[in-house]
């Protein structure tokens, strides 16, 4: 209860399919059973293809991205190229290791494409760097239990890249509360590691990575993926996020599951409160 | 006292010259001459072992160093000066890179940073440059996919892929392949497709000038190398009396292991006297 | 006292200060006898104790909560708004049971558009806010522009991060309402004292969370205006009243708009009836 590591609150996956990998994680910000936000991403980008899932103790989420993003930002300068993922994990390793008798308390994950040639890389690590490398997926944070079991008996070799989109969803929902519960765990005494809010991304390497096409691809991405969705979240923080990069560019953002905040959603009435709370304002 | 007030030994003089730097560059081309030739497929580093007596066992004697397993180093000037900066070249490819990321610095790093150790010495104090010119050899790994060279700066540009030289990999942090760069005492740099310092560089370089060609093989690179050397050498050419370090395809019998999947050899490796001595007779 | 941006309305004076010093050695000396008592041994508590030993030493005596400063019963409360953000914190300072002051403004103005609500252990909280005030102030002579609320909020974020893995970490829980000067957009950053930041429509902190996040959970809308606003804090504050075990003392409430820091009236003597 009291471990660092399950204050907060959160989880993490990443998987590989046939030349793509996904990485998704969820958006919740708790103090125990305490919701305080449902804004909080827990990954981050460090190059065309390299993510970073980080699940744990929420300041030492932020201060190990942001010292990530100071690293990298001086990597891309000194060597005048992006970072590759295997690249970028031996220095999430070794950074980790710098701090192994006063460790940050975060499991991260790494997810992306080889650069040279597009192969999926993803791997995990422990909180002083232990890296741990994964043919199939990786699972991190306070559902990572959950997780083993939902990818355990869904992920399969050589899914393509719908496949993977269709498998990481299945893994996020299992982390969503029923659409009508009430907002707050606190209230609905709704399972503690149900997290509300998810953000998924998956990658496949370059087909057209050329002049003016990429917009195309991303265009017929994010039509593609229109047919998932399948709640009523209309912005980026709301719902399930699941940003899908394929061409070694981010596709679009696509939102399922339900949206968290009234405000959120259409008007509409809750079914044990006759007067909507929009009324108060009329 | 002598801790607390220490000045740098290399200041202005009033016409703006580094006059100590200068110094330094007198003593490299006093030195014994080196040179380097970049090829398609690999470099090659060649310099003249010169002993003062015929007394001595030039078999102990090594001028040309591995630093990396792909990056190799010759130098012209003073030795020990130089024996000093292959130690720290060494050690900052790993302290700086190899322990952070596990993989050996690229080219370009690895020199930047034993440059940066070279500057360092113009305007610390206590110390005096260092009294050598390097000429630094190694294989890039790349991260462009094979089928895409040059991608990056190509972009906008399709339908000329066509045009792509033969070869292709001409080094570089992105793109892969050979890279040669000689440091002066200053601590500047500079990548050269092929480059003599020491005693008879100018002369060296000129030959060089005339024998170099665009895509150029490694084979003939040691031939031109090997021209090149005759042309300045004062005593006699063998196995013993030249030096010849090489960059080229990984060298696996040099692992010490086998049988071990994805091990890579060294691509660094410094020619036996016995495969000098095959050249020579060839040439 | 003049409410000008380098005139504070609590200008740090040698009595507050002394005070906060006092808190200070006061809370280091029960922690030493602490010590004493558990082991039976008159030795000192060993000097560096990590925060984490803290934390977990803390949470011993409060199995729910991960912290007793999640746990205070002093209410902070911030609301954003369609213009404005509005920050309220109750009056009260207590020191145990013991109300000490039933005046007490815990709430800092960095600039002319941001304002930071500050509890958690007595000493560190106003030596705290007022060192970032400072820094804010600093900033805003120097460049003769004022920071941003996100720049200030990843700033004190950075701040407190550090002092976390410092031999002795600030234990204060913060929310910084502020206008962006140049957008006009209002926004809100809760922090809490192991520096986690988070940008929130509505925040609260202590106790109050529990009674008020729901409620704003259900009523809120970006869209509001500050008349609705201040509807949606009385429904908070009354929630407060009827259940918190404790009187604390009422609000002081403050509106930030894009014209600056206004305070803001509240009924603060109204009778909540609880059934």
């Amino acid at each position: 209860m009291s471990s660092p590591f399950s204050i907060n609150g959160g989880a993490a996956v990443a998987m590989v399919g046939k030349d793509c990998v996904a990485i998704a994680c969820d958006l919740r910000l708790g103090l125990q059973a305490l919701t305080v936000s449902n804004n909080f991403p827990k990954i981050f980008q460090y190059g065309d293809n390299v993510f970073l899932g980080l699940t744990g103790l929420a300041t030492d989420v932020s201060t190990v991205s942001d010292l990530f993003r100071y690293k990298v930002n001086m990597y891309r300068l000194r060597e005048e190229r992006h970072i590759a993922p295997k690249t970028f994990a031996n220095l999430v390793s070794s950074s980790l290791y710098e701090r192994r008798f006063g460790p940050y308390f975060v499991s991260p994950v790494v997810a992306g494409l080889e650069p040279k040639t597009g192969a999926p890389f993803i791997c995990g690590f422990d909180s002083i760097g232990c890296i741990d490398f994964a043919k199939d997926f990786i699972v991190s944070g306070t559902a990572s239990e959950q997780l083993f079991g939902m990818c355990e008996s869904l992920w399969e070799p050589d899914m393509v890249y719908l496949d993977a989109f269709f498998v990481m969803r299945g893994c996020l929902l299992i982390m969503m509360p029923e659409p009508r519960c009430a907002l707050r765990d606190h209230i609905t005494g709704a399972p503690q590691r149900r997290r509300p809010r998810c953000s998924l991304r998956l990658g496949r390497p370059r087909l057209h990575h050329r002049e003016g096409q990429g917009h195309k691809a991303v265009a017929e991405g994010a039509a593609g993926l229109e047919g998932f969705r399948s709640g009523g979240g209309h912005r980026g923080s709301e719902g399930t996020n699941i940003s899908v990069m394929a061409e070694r560019a981010i596709y679009g953002v696509v939102t399922i599951g339900h949206s968290e905040t009234p405000w959120s959603r259409p008007h509409q009435e809750t079914s044990h409160q006759a007067q909507a709370p929009w009324e108060l304002w009329q | 006292m002598a801790d607390r007030y220490s000045f740098s030994l290399t200041t202005f003089s009033p016409s703006g010259k580094l006059v100590q730097i200068e110094y330094a560059l007198n003593a490299v081309n006093q030195g014994v001459t080196a040179l380097g030739i970049k090829a398609t497929n690999g470099i090659v580093l060649a310099t003249e072992k010169k002993s003062s007596s015929p007394l001595a066992d030039p078999s102990s004697l090594s001028k040309i160093s591995l630093i990396t397993p792909n990056i190799g180093m010759v130098y012209s000037g003073m030795g020990p000066d130089y024996r000093v900066l292959v130690d720290r070249a060494r050690k900052v490819s790993h302290t700086g890179y190899k322990r952070i990321y596990n993989e050996y610095p690229p080219t370009r790093i690895l020199v930047q940073d034993v440059a940066r150790v070279m500057q360092e010495a113009t305007q610390s104090g206590g110390v005096r440059p260092y009294g050598v010119s390097l000429l630094v050899a190694g294989w890039d790994e790349g991260i462009l996919p094979e089928d895409e060279e040059g991608g990056e700066q190509k972009e906008g540009e399709k339908g000329e892929e066509g045009e792509k030289k033969a070869g292709g990999k001409t080094g570089g942090i992105l793109k892969g392949g050979p890279m040669l760069y000689q440091v002066d005492p200053s601590g500047s740099y500079f990548p050269w497709k092929a480059t003599a310092i020491g005693k008879s560089a100018t002369t060296a370089k000129t030959f060089l000038e005339k024998r170099y060609t665009e895509g150029l093989e490694l084979e003939d690179a040691v031939h031109i190398a090997l021209l090149t050397l005759k042309e300045t050498i004062e005593g006699e050419m063998n196995g013993e009396t030249i030096e010849i370090g090489i960059v080229g395809p990984p060298a696996d019998h040099l692992l010490g292991v086998e049988g071990v999947e994805g091990a890579v050899g060294p691509r660094f490796r410094k020619l036996t006297p016995q495969e000098i001595e095959d050249y020579l007779t060839n040439l | 006292m003049s409410k000008g941006l380098w005139a504070p309305r609590q200008p740090p004076s040698a009595w507050c200060w002394n005070l906060a010093w006092q808190a200070g050695h006061a809370r280091a000396f029960r922690l030493k006898l602490q010590v004493r008592v558990a082991s039976g041994q008159p030795e000192l508590p060993p000097k560096q104790a990590s925060w984490t030993e803290l934390a977990k030493s803390i949470n011993n005596h409060h199995p729910i909560f991960p912290h007793a400063f999640n746990a205070t019963m002093e209410v902070l409360l911030g609301i954003t708004g369609k213009d404005f953000t509005l920050i309220a914190a109750s009056k009260a300072a207590m020191r145990g049971v013991t109300i000490l002051k039933a005046s007490d403004d815990k709430t800092r103005q960095l600039n002319k558009h941001t304002l930071m609500a500050f509890n958690g252990e007595a000493g560190d909280t106003v030596q705290f806010a007022e060192y970032i005030q400072a820094n804010a102030q600093l900033y805003s002579m120097r460049n003769d522009t004022d920071l941003s609320p996100s720049a200030l909020a990843n700033f004190v974020r950075g701040e407190l991060a550090s002092s976390l893995r410092s031999r002795k970490p600030y234990n204060v829980n913060l929310l910084l309402g502020g206008v962006d000067p140049i957008t006009h957009k209002p926004s809100l950053y809760w922090l809490d004292y192991l520096a986690a930041l988070a940008p929130v429509p509505y925040a609260a902190h202590g106790y109050a969370q529990y009674y008020c996040l729901s409620i704003l959970d259900k009523h809120h809308h970006p869209d509001i205006t500050l008349v609705q606003g201040m509807k949606l804090l009385n429904l908070c504050t009354d929630e407060l009243k009827r259940r918190l075990p404790i009187d604390f003392k009422g609000m002081i409430v403050k509106a930030v708009t894009k014209d600056g820091i206004v305070d803001m009236e509240i009924d603060n003597d109204k009778v909540v009836k609880c059934a």
